[in-house]
């Protein structure tokens, strides 16, 4: 299965998957510019995530191995999530009874996600789920799986 | 005793945020000093945030959230170091309901109660995209509850809840709303500021262009073809 990691983590990964380290790789914040709506439709103007941007598109599964900082997504990872508006649209549809970005591709990888349990309160853990179940749909990528990783890393 | 307000748009004094920023300090009736999140050094200024007896923190919703910068200065910022330090947060977002704004302000007040602060309260405002296209009339109704918020604030030290609930309005859309929304969607006039802006910069014709799809030609270096 053709497959993305995202990860906050170390941990061995499988070889020959995409990997996007973001504990190595500094993602630039999205400059709010909108050139991925109106001026290069689905493509960001900072060039350096064309290769995530590929690699996403044609996964069929992306796993993301989150760090959570301060009871949230970390900083990095939330830039991460705001450079990835150019895979919508910016149309806004109603048909769900609230505002939703059209999608831009049909077909979006199955995400699963397996974040590091160091939360100190419940309802952090919580906003950080409900949070996450909130991106995933708003993108239109279905969430496969949302979980602490356990002991036998991620592939357990 | 330092008061501040923490612009969180990356697109700094040229984004919607700064127009919300200076209609609350019209209100207020005074100055305050504001600070940048996305043009500054996180832990210099977290360090600095950390002094303060009083940050009102506007920002930009961002995929359900804060932007990344604010996150970043959120997850650096320590406890605050004097007692009864406050924190207020203003939410600026383009989707029509404030309900979309929901996750951020948990957050908010989730990271105000980590730092020790007394939560003065999130003020949310959806709709706001076209804030700066809009001009005074077409804003004008946004503009007076903004300032009125600023004019309690100076009045009372805290977010007025009737003018909080009124920049919050609506919440939720009904479905009568949602309906009609749809069907403007759906007859393109939804969209129109879109291929307004679309048209303008030559693009009307790649709208709906799917740029990653597929392998990369092989002697791209990775790029897809423009």
């Amino acid at each position: 299965m053709k497959t993305i990691w995202i990860t906050e983590l170390d941990c061995p990964l499988p070889a020959g998957d995409a990997v996007l380290d973001l504990k190595r790789r500094k993602i630039r914040p999205c400059t709010g510019c909108w050139a991925c709506w109106v001026r290069t439709p689905g493509r960001c103007a900072q060039r350096d995530l064309d290769d995530f941007y590929r690699s996403f598109v044609n996964a069929e599964r992306a796993v993301f191995l989150p760090r959570p900082r301060c009871g949230f997504v970390s900083g990095d990872l939330k830039n991460l999530f705001d450079r990835m508006i150019p895979l919508a649209l910016p149309y806004i549809s109603y048909q769900t009874g609230e505002s939703m970005h059209a999608p831009r591709y049909a077909r979006l990888p199955g995400v699963e996600v397996r974040y590091e349990d160091a939360f100190e309160r419940q309802e952090d853990r919580q906003l950080f789920c409900e949070y996450l179940e909130r991106v995933f749909y708003q993108f239109g990528a279905p969430l496969l799986r949302l979980e602490p990783i356990g002991k036998g890393g991620p592939q357990g | 005793m330092k008061e501040v307000i923490v612009n969180g748009s990356p697109r700094g004094r040229a984004g919607n945020t700064e127009i919300f920023i200076r209609r609350f300090l019209k209100g207020l009736g005074r100055e305050l000093p504001v600070r940048y999140a996305a043009q500054e050094d996180a832990e210099q200024l977290a360090q600095e945030l950390q002094t303060c007896s009083l940050v009102l923190l506007f920002t930009p919703l961002y995929v359900h959230a804060v932007p990344g910068p604010v996150q970043e200065l959120l997850g650096r910022m320590r406890p605050f170091a004097q007692p009864g330090a406050r924190m207020g947060f203003v939410v600026q977002s383009g989707f029509v309901e404030a309900a979309q704004s929901r996750y951020a302000v948990r957050l908010l007040e989730a990271q105000g109660r980590r730092l020790g602060a007394e939560n003065l309260g999130c003020a949310v405002r959806g709709n706001a995209a076209g804030t700066a296209m809009m001009g005074e009339k077409g804003n004008a109704a946004l503009f007076q509850l903004l300032e009125r918020l600023g004019a309690a604030f100076a009045e009372t030290g805290g977010f007025d809840p009737q003018t909080v609930k009124a920049l919050g309005t609506p919440y939720r859309l009904t479905k009568r709303q949602a309906m009609g929304m749809e069907l403007l969607y759906r007859l393109r006039i939804g969209r129109v500021m879109w291929y307004w802006m679309l048209l303008q910069n030559r693009a009307f014709r790649r709208r709906r262009a799917r740029p990653w799809l597929g392998d990369a030609p092989p002697d791209s270096g990775g790029q897809a073809k423009k």
